[in-house]
């Protein structure tokens, strides 16, 4: 239980409630309905601490599907270190907690009646809309990009099929065979994970198809913990990943699903696995309620989290538009636990805490080596942005020790922060 | 920086990685709620100054106050301990209490339940996790500064068996 929620809402049920939900109140209800669209990590951390704040708030999320599989270590999976079930997690628990949780498609949003439409045919009116969508594959900005791409050249950038239909494609390959992995324009969802699953894959190529190799078709020039993706390379899988820069021609511009290649300005890369990520963007539904600007992303007041397009909805996760802040999972988060605090403040007509966002993400370059990257994100000048010299990642050049724990750290992070969104 | 009043806030950025209130689950991620204070408020300084190592922890905290690090000890502090859900193996808790009793008890207690000044809660820890710690005087890679030279003479001359037997048995306290 969270105490500045409790301790402040003793008292607070006034203007603030009668503002927000005043015939729910007058019938002795709810304290105040808050629709949550969207199960990742973003959404169902959000939904919980809403309700570990005030019971009396009535939680409903609203998820596609039964079963949720972590996008993080989900490329532990595609190199066959781990097994895609043990990612696997469901919204069980929060329907012991009170939560109504309902198993549908959000079609339609609107936001001046405040009501979501499914496709299984249920309104839900709300006071405040949390909506953590995710993002969406750009598959139409891409040439050649047609109906088939992601069976021929599997993004596996959502986990679930997709990371098993690229790993049993790895394990089909011959030994001495080419793996591409793209990486799109930025920003797109987890921005170490493309040069992380080049590195795995080269854990397992090595061990299984020693004559194979591996390339990296990067959009941009640099790329997330550099140093250490650069010096695992060559102590782990010399000679085998290769990446090729935005500027020396990694920049994909087509795709051939016929010839199984994709396409840069320089040349064409035929290859016998590809994992083609596309492009990404704020998930539909925003995109459909006009939550999303030019950039493809949603922007918010950094503070609430709140929609400046709309108000009363919240976006949360990868959709939000924020200045340099990963999409990771633990950002998402962080951006749950803000609008969840946002969301009980308002319903209380308070006004909500400053917030930060902190930032993890552990890389695993081989089971037993890992490295890791930090920061702190704050508001400043109407967006979420870095906290400056805040970002920091783990030292090169590290011994044994520190590869290997941090290796155990990975996993301690993963089972704590799934257990905050799903157990 | 959030103000003393919303330590509540400022806590939750734990959560992700160390549970919700403290109480982890992962086997290398340390629980913190109902742990000593003056322990948790020690180790936050000294990994906050580079005079501990950690992984995450020294750089996330260089951006904290010190009082805001002792907030979020007091926080944690008061939260409820969660012993770890660990299954026991009679012979590993039976070897571990024999070395225990040798190494840590002096310190510790018999079951690592002792807090005094700056001594960590053991009982209940997870084993993973402690260690992670024990290794950092043990394993001849780990080239920084010993967090504690009492720690250093005791458990040098362990082996990675002993290790695992006596961090098996005190995770299994509760």
């Amino acid at each position: 239980m969270i105490q500045w929620n409790r301790r402040e809402f003793l008292g607070a049920l006034g203007a603030g409630a009668l503002l927000s939900g005043a015939p729910l109140i007058a019938r002795g209800a709810a304290k105040g309905r808050v629709v949550v669209v969207g199960g990742g990590f973003g959404g169902a951390i959000a939904a919980r601490y809403i309700k570990m704040a005030d019971p009396g708030i009535a939680v409903t999320i609203i998820e596609r599907s039964r079963e949720y599989f972590s996008c993080p270590f989900s490329n532990k999976v595609v190199a066959g270190i781990m097994e895609l079930d043990s990612l696997k997690y469901d919204l069980k628990a929060h329907a012991a907690r009170g939560i109504q949780v309902v198993y549908d498609d959000v079609v339609a949003i609107d936001p001046a009646k405040r009501s979501v439409a499914t496709a299984g045919g249920k309104q839900l009116a709300y006071d405040r809309l949390i909506l953590a969508p995710g993002v969406e594959l750009d598959y139409a900005a891409v040439e050649g990009a047609t109906a088939g791409v992601e069976t021929a050249m599997p993004h596996a950038w959502k986990a679930g099929e997709q990371t098993l239909l690229l790993r049993r494609q790895i394990e089909a390959m011959k030994d001495g065979g080419l793996f591409i992995v793209t990486v799109p324009k930025r920003p797109y969802r987890c921005p170490p994970g493309p040069y992380e699953r080049a590195t795995l894959v080269a854990h397992y190529l090595k061990q299984h198809k020693p004559k194979s190799k591996v390339v990296i078709l990067d959009d941009d020039n640099t790329m997330p913990k550099q140093p250490l993706f650069l010096e695992c390379w060559s102590k782990l899988y010399p000679g085998m990943i290769e990446w090729v820069t935005g500027n020396n021609g990694g920049k994909v511009e087509r795709v051939d699903i016929k010839k199984h290649m994709v396409a840069t300005s320089d040349a064409d890369f035929p290859a016998d696995v590809i994992s083609f990520v596309p492009p990404q963007k704020a998930g539909a539904i925003a995109q459909k309620t006009g939550l999303t600007d030019n950039s493809g992303w949603c922007p918010v007041d950094p503070f609430t989290l709140e929609s400046t397009r709309h108000k009363h909805i919240h976006i949360v996760g990868d959709a939000a538009y924020t200045d340099g802040v990963p999409k990771s999972a633990h950002i998402a988060g962080a951006m749950g636990r803000t609008a969840a605090r946002a969301v009980v403040a308002l319903l209380e007509g308070k006004s909500p805490p400053s917030p930060q966002y902190v930032n993890t993400c552990y890389t695993l370059a081989a089971p037993d080596y890992g490295f890791s990257i930090a920061g702190l994100y704050v508001p400043k000048n109407g967006v979420i942005t870095t906290l400056p010299n805040s970002v920091t990642v783990s030292p090169t050049g590290a011994s044994q020790y520190v590869r290997r724990t941090e290796a155990e750290f990975a996993y301690g992070w993963l089972r704590n922060i799934a257990a905050e969104a799903f157990l | 920086m959030a103000q003393a009043t919303d330590i509540a806030g400022l806590a939750a950025t734990c959560h992700s990685c160390h549970g919700i209130d403290g109480a982890s689950v992962g086997p290398s991620m340390p629980s913190i709620g109902g742990q000593n204070e003056n322990y948790l408020k020690q180790v936050m300084l000294e990994q906050k100054h580079d005079k501990r190592y950690s992984s995450i922890m020294g750089r996330l905290l260089r951006t904290y106050s010190d009082e805001e690090i002792a907030l979020m000890a007091q926080y944690f502090a008061a939260k409820p301990w969660v012993p770890a859900a660990v299954e026991s193996e009679m012979r590993m808790v039976n070897r571990g209490r024999q070395l225990a009793q040798k190494t840590c008890q002096r310190c510790h207690g018999a079951t690592g339940e002792r807090i005094v000044e700056g001594t960590p809660r053991l009982a209940g820890q997870w084993p993973g996790y402690l260690a992670i710690e024990s290794t950092k005087y043990t394993d001849p890679t780990f080239n920084r500064n010993k967090p504690s030279e009492r720690m250093a003479e005791r458990v040098c001359n362990l082996a990675a068996e002993d290790i695992q037997a006596v961090v098996h048995f005190l995770g299994t306290r509760k």
